[in-house]
């Protein structure tokens, strides 16, 4: 039902950095090493390592 | 009386405890929103004692928390009517007892504690009797049935819950004691003519 | 040596100053280098003392004989009539040829140049894109006037009235001639300056010049409009005429023209130029007359060899020994047999005495071999006739006469001149007499004593019935006198009662008319001084009505605070007379003024209307005339209006502005479009269809226009001459035009069977003078009656639903021919001989999706959309139409996209609620139990969630084990 892929659309892509950034914001613990502060940018870090503990569910 | 209730909720785990280990974390999250909060229907809950399941953590719009869908076990009093319950004075006051039923306290009115005439001693804080000199003070313990109760969710402790005393096998637990004492000897004598 | 420039003081000439000067005048480098170069030495010769720098810059340039000099080339572009961006580029490639020039080719090239620049010159405010227009047009809807109807042409300041059609043809038989369909058009070249009194904007008359003139055959009938002043003007039914409408004046076609209208008539004809002397040699040529200075000349070789005398060498000789008795002095005319004393000087001023002594003739003149006799008994008059007489010293005797029941004076004056002068310009015996062509062209003074004269003769003044009369047997000579009245601004009504043309001025003039005409006769004096005095404040003419007046008069009463009912009349009947809105301009200024109120801006308005050079004349009868011969048209710049001899403003067609009326097919464009397309309408309201055509059809014009009257829906009343029902014989007669059934190819057998077709009781017989008998066994006379009305509307032809069908090649001379309907009829048309249904299209989308389907329908409302909006000139991405198209069309039929179709039919209800009936949606839905899924992104909105669009389609969830 949910899988980690590869591929995100950019809705998607959008949805999870934005939410992310969001848990980050509200002092979530950052997931990986960075100098950035502002929490979109970290959330953005976070997804290009793929770091980012977040997925999307699959409609059926 | 008490309960162990399988429960499912909704829990929502804040964003600072997001890096915590999931399990203890939802449970305490429970037990914080849960423990000692009154229900109408469930009764107040006492304790959660344990996270049975939990589905996946969901992410909502706008919202920084991840909610999981939980079901747990926990424990439970809820009051019944009629029921019979044993408890300790805590009070004495000028129209009766504060009794502690479990986390709540009943109210035995003075006139529900004997058959007897019964009234309010102020120097020795007791309820004494006319007749008998039985006494009732803080302390001590008895044996009360459960006639009204009302539930204030709001306030736990505001809640009202009605006793009476006035009933056979009822009472403080040494007239209880003497009672049968009582009984016992004559039943004896009866055997022994 | 000293120079001189261009109106400049005289200067020292230096070698610095001319090459100044030089520059100057040319202002290129290139040029200055060439030129400075041959300057040296030309500074001391003598030929550029007191010559100027043009001339210096001529020199300088000098080459070889008979070459093109550089500053020649120079100065002939800058003096010609080029903008100066094209002089520039004209001098450079000049320039690079000016080995091959000379001086004849330079001049052709720079008048070719000029011409095709004038050519293409657009004056402000015409519709230039509209010039195309005029080749949709199918031919014989030309709009254009006939033959004889006679037109008010200005050639070389001199003004004449004749006839349109000998005017065209005169100009067609001189000048280049190109046919464009059925019409030929002739472009006037540059050189040829023909001026029309044109009407502008501001209701001025002003004089523009003529570009061209068309003719074409017309066998449809023309159109009579009578007006109430007493002019007519006749021309084809979509000639195009002029009205005034909301302060403005527009073109209107003939066809939509009805009695009521208002056409303008020229009321004031100026003319800057006038006359001022006349050339007898134009009227009696030397070879028939003597002339003294012809002779003059012959007497004397030093004067030169060529001369023009009546006679031949043998008698010139008698002259030159002097053994003729009589002397020819020189700057007379004399006759050529008599040699009496009645000569006329050769060149004839056109002053007032002459002026009066011409009316004088027209009015009570007749002419005999050897003199002009005039009539009339009045002292005044008489002594005026003895003036004249005595001005050019011509013999005269008087005599009374009884001719008629009263006694009568006659003053005869002798010279054989003047009565051949007088019968060839003006004309002779009461029917014959006209006002002679100079006439129109000579200044206010000479047409002021001509009307003098004239009116002295044969007018009378009726103080009872406010008016100057005069009558004539000469029709055209009442006319003349009209358009002379109009060149001093004042409006003569005409008339016809038994046999006499009737010329009438209102009283309203009669001021105008003492200022500029007057009388002699005494009790005319005093009955005119009378007119003037009539008060012209309580009555109302119904010529001199301003129609069209828009709102203009309702605003200004408002703004001054005057109430609105004063002028209401006038605002619903749009049109107030011109004393009345003198009134009410002085009312409203004093009132203004009074305010405070600051109103110049509609009192110029005012100004302007009262000022105008038209009367408004009222259209009384319109009807049809036989049609017949050529019909012609011209082609004026600016407003493109010009004026028969009557004065009745008219409006060219050639270059309209006027889409409507040339003949087109009009079709739904711009937002109006794209709603009904939007909104599948059923029928559209301009259905029209494109019709290929195959093989033969497309090829040949002819074959084409036989399709185009095949489907053409055919009425009988289109075809009938007449139709009548018979008490003698109780039936329905009903004769055919026989023209009409061939111009559309039907057969009278067809008519026969079509009647018949209309019942099966119908019998129809061929009577012999081809008329068709309809008989109906037991029918009344009213039965009858509804029959004749049955039969008139049947239809005999065609295709149901095709109005017209107007035949257009596409590419202006080459590629196919097709046609173009009026009105749609895609099955119809399919099984057609000649007919290419495979390119044949229609705009109606509904009929589309009918015959050819749903994916045709949705291509046919993409390309109908896209045309509509490429055509007002927005660009819109086919995405877009194409997603509407496909919206439309995606449950396999044409649905609408409002709340009959797309929007009404979605599941939400919120959103139905949203979209129009509001409360009716939400009523229904409580009331069936309707549930709301909130799906959509109408109702997310409304509920304030987010939409399950995008980011919102996505469900995140945590993955565990963080």
């Amino acid at each position: 039902m949910t899988e980690k892929r590869d591929k995100y659309t950019k809705y998607e892509k959008a949805r999870i950095i934005g939410a992310r950034a969001l848990q980050i914001a509200a002092g979530a613990p950052v997931l990986i090493r960075t100098e950035e502060i502002d929490p979109i940018e970290i959330a953005m870090e976070e997804f290009e390592s793929g770091n980012i503990p977040i997925t999307v569910k699959r409609k059926k | 009386m008490y309960t162990k209730i399988r429960a499912i909720d909704v829990v929502r785990v804040p964003p600072e405890r997001l890096g915590d280990e999931l399990r203890p974390t939802v449970k305490e999250v429970l037990q914080d929103n849960l423990e000692g909060r009154m229900d109408k229907k469930i009764g107040m809950v006492i304790a959660i004692l344990d996270v049975v399941d939990m589905k996946e953590g969901r992410i909502i719009i706008g919202d920084s928390g991840v909610y999981y869908e939980t079901v747990f076990d926990m424990l439970v009093f809820k009051p019944k009517m009629q029921e019979i319950v044993e408890g300790e004075v805590v009070e004495i006051v000028a129209f009766g007892a504060f009794v502690a039923i479990g986390p709540l306290d009943g109210l035995l009115h003075i006139s529900q504690i004997t058959d007897e005439y019964i009234s309010y001693d102020e120097k020795g804080e007791k309820l004494v009797t006319k007749d008998t000199g039985k006494t009732l003070g803080e302390g001590d313990k008895l044996r009360a049935r459960i006639v009204a109760i009302s539930l204030n969710e709001m306030d736990p402790g505001d809640s009202k819950i009605g006793l009476t005393m006035r009933q056979p096998g009822l009472g403080k637990l040494e007239w209880i004691e003497e009672e049968r004492e009582k009984e016992k000897k004559g039943e004896q004598e009866k055997i022994n003519r | 040596m000293v120079m001189q420039t261009k109106g400049e003081v005289t200067k020292e000439l230096t070698r610095a100053g001319v090459e100044q000067e030089i520059a100057e005048l040319i202002g290129d480098e290139f040029m200055l280098a060439e030129l400075t170069a041959g300057l040296d030495g030309l500074l001391d010769s003598k030929e550029v003392e007191e010559g100027c720098a043009e001339d210096i810059i001529r020199m300088a340039g000098r080459e070889e004989e008979g070459e093109i000099k550089l500053g020649d080339i120079e100065l002939k572009v800058n003096e010609s009539e080029i903008p100066k961006r094209i002089k520039d580029e004209l001098k450079e490639k000049l320039r690079a040829i000016r080995i091959e020039l000379n001086n004849e080719k330079l001049n052709a090239i720079l008048n070719g140049v000029a011409e095709k620049y004038n050519k293409s010159k657009v004056v402000p405010r015409e519709a230039v894109g509209i010039v195309a227009a005029q080749s949709i047009g199918e031919p014989g809807t030309q709009m254009s006037i006939p033959f004889f109807e006679k037109i008010i042409i200005k050639i070389d300041n001199q003004i004449r009235i004749m006839p349109i059609g000998e005017f065209v043809d005169k100009l067609m038989d001189t000048y280049r001639v190109e046919r464009v369909n059925e019409t030929e058009i002739c472009d006037l070249p540059s050189n040829v300056q023909v001026k029309v009194p044109s009407l502008n904007e501001l209701g001025k008359i002003e004089w523009k010049g003529l570009i061209s003139c068309s003719r074409h055959d017309y066998p449809k009938k023309l159109i009579h409009i009578k007006t109430r002043s007493g002019r007519k003007i006749i021309a084809t039914d979509n000639h195009s005429f002029v009205i005034r409408k909301d302060n403005r004046i527009l073109p209107i076609s003939g066809k939509e023209l009805k009695p009521k209208d208002r056409i303008p008539v020229i009321k004031n004809l100026p003319l800057d130029d006038s006359l001022r002397s006349l050339e007898i040699s134009n009227y009696l040529p030397k070879d028939e007359w003597w002339y003294g200075s012809e002779l003059k000349k012959a007497l004397d070789p030093l004067l030169g060899f060529s001369y023009t005398i009546p006679v031949g060498p043998d008698q010139l000789l008698n002259h030159i020994k002097q053994s003729n008795t009589f002397e020819v002095l020189d700057g007379f005319v004399y006759p050529y047999q008599t040699h009496s004393m009645g000569k006329i000087p050769e060149c004839l001023k056109l002053d007032p005495m002459l002026g009066w002594f011409l009316g004088a003739y027209l009015s009570e003149g007749s002419v005999s071999r050897y003199a002009v006799n005039i009539s009339n008994t009045d002292e005044a008059f008489l002594s005026k006739e003895r003036e004249f007489a005595k001005s050019l010293n011509l013999d005269y005797r008087e005599k009374d006469n009884y001719r008629d029941f009263a006694r009568g004076h006659d003053l005869s004056m002798s010279s054989r001149v003047l009565v051949e002068f007088l019968e060839r310009t003006c004309g002779k015996g009461s029917k014959g007499k006209r006002v002679p062509m100079f006439a129109y062209s000579s200044d206010e003074a000479f047409i002021g004593s001509l009307l003098r004269g004239y009116f002295d003769g044969d007018g009378n003044i009726s103080v009872e019935r406010k008016v100057i009369r005069a009558s004539s047997r000469s029709k055209e000579l009442i006319d003349g006198i009209a358009l002379l009245l109009s060149r001093i601004g004042i409006f003569a009504r005409k008339s016809t009662q038994g046999g006499e043309y009737w010329l009438s001025i209102s009283y309203r003039y009669a001021e105008r008319f003492k200022e500029k005409i007057g009388f002699d006769t005494p009790e005319k004096v005093k009955r005119l001084i009378e007119l003037c005095q009539i008060q012209p404040e309580s009555s109302y003419d119904v010529i001199e009505m301003i129609p069209g007046i828009g709102q203009s008069l309702k605003v200004l009463a408002r703004k001054v605070g005057l109430p609105t009912r004063l002028v209401n009349n006038f605002t619903k009947r749009q049109r107030i007379g011109r004393t009345t809105l003198e009134r009410y301009a002085r009312l409203f200024e004093k009132e203004a003024r009074d305010k405070g109120i600051n109103i110049n801006q509609e009192l110029a308005l005012f100004r302007q209307m009262l000022e105008e050079d038209v009367i408004w004349d009222e259209i009384i009868e319109i009807q049809y005339a036989k049609p017949g011969g050529k019909v012609y048209d011209l082609s004026v710049e600016g407003l493109e209006t010009f004026a028969t001899g009557e004065g009745v403003i008219t409006h060219n067609t050639l270059r309209t502005f006027h889409y409507a009326g040339v003949g087109a097919i009009y079709i739904t464009l711009g937002l109006p479009r794209i709603i009904e397309v939007v909104d599948a309408r059923k029928k559209p309201s301009t259905p029209a269809m494109k019709i290929k055509l195959t093989g033969e059809y497309a090829r040949n014009r002819n074959k084409a226009e036989e399709l185009a009257r095949e489907i053409e829906k055919t009425y009988i009343r289109d075809i009938k001459s007449e139709i009548y029902v018979s008490r003698k014989d109780m039936s329905v007669w009903v004769s055919l035009r026989e023209k009409e059934l061939k111009r559309r190819h039907i057969e009278k057998e067809e008519v026969k069977e079509k009647i018949e077709g209309m019942d099966s009781d119908v019998h129809v017989e061929e009577a012999e003078d081809g008329k068709l008998r309809i008989q109906v066994p037991n029918k009344s006379y009213q039965e009858l009656r509804k029959l004749e009305k049955e039969v008139n509307n049947l239809s005999v032809k065609g295709i149901e639903g095709i109005m017209r069908g107007i035949v257009r090649r596409e590419n202006e001379g080459d590629g196919e021919y097709m046609l173009y309907t009026e009105g749609s009829a895609l099955k119809k048309v399919r099984g057609i001989e000649g007919v290419d249904f495979s390119r044949t299209t229609t705009n109606n989308i509904a009929e589309i999706a009918d015959v050819l389907g749903i994916e045709a329908a949705r291509n046919a409302i993409i390309d109908e959309m896209m045309n509509t909006l490429e055509e007002q000139g927005l660009d819109v991405d086919v995405r877009h139409v194409t997603l509407i198209a496909d919206a439309m069309t995606m449950d396999g039929e044409v649905k609408s996209i409002g709340r009959h179709g797309l929007a009404g039919g979605k599941v939400s209800v919120l959103s139905r609620a949203a979209f129009e009936v509001t409360v009716d949606n939400l009523l229904d839905a409580a009331m069936y139990g309707e549930t709301e899924e909130l799906k959509g992104v109408t109702e997310n909105v409304i509920v304030g969630q987010p939409i399950k669009l995008g980011t919102g389609a996505i469900e995140l969830v945590a993955r565990g084990g963080q």
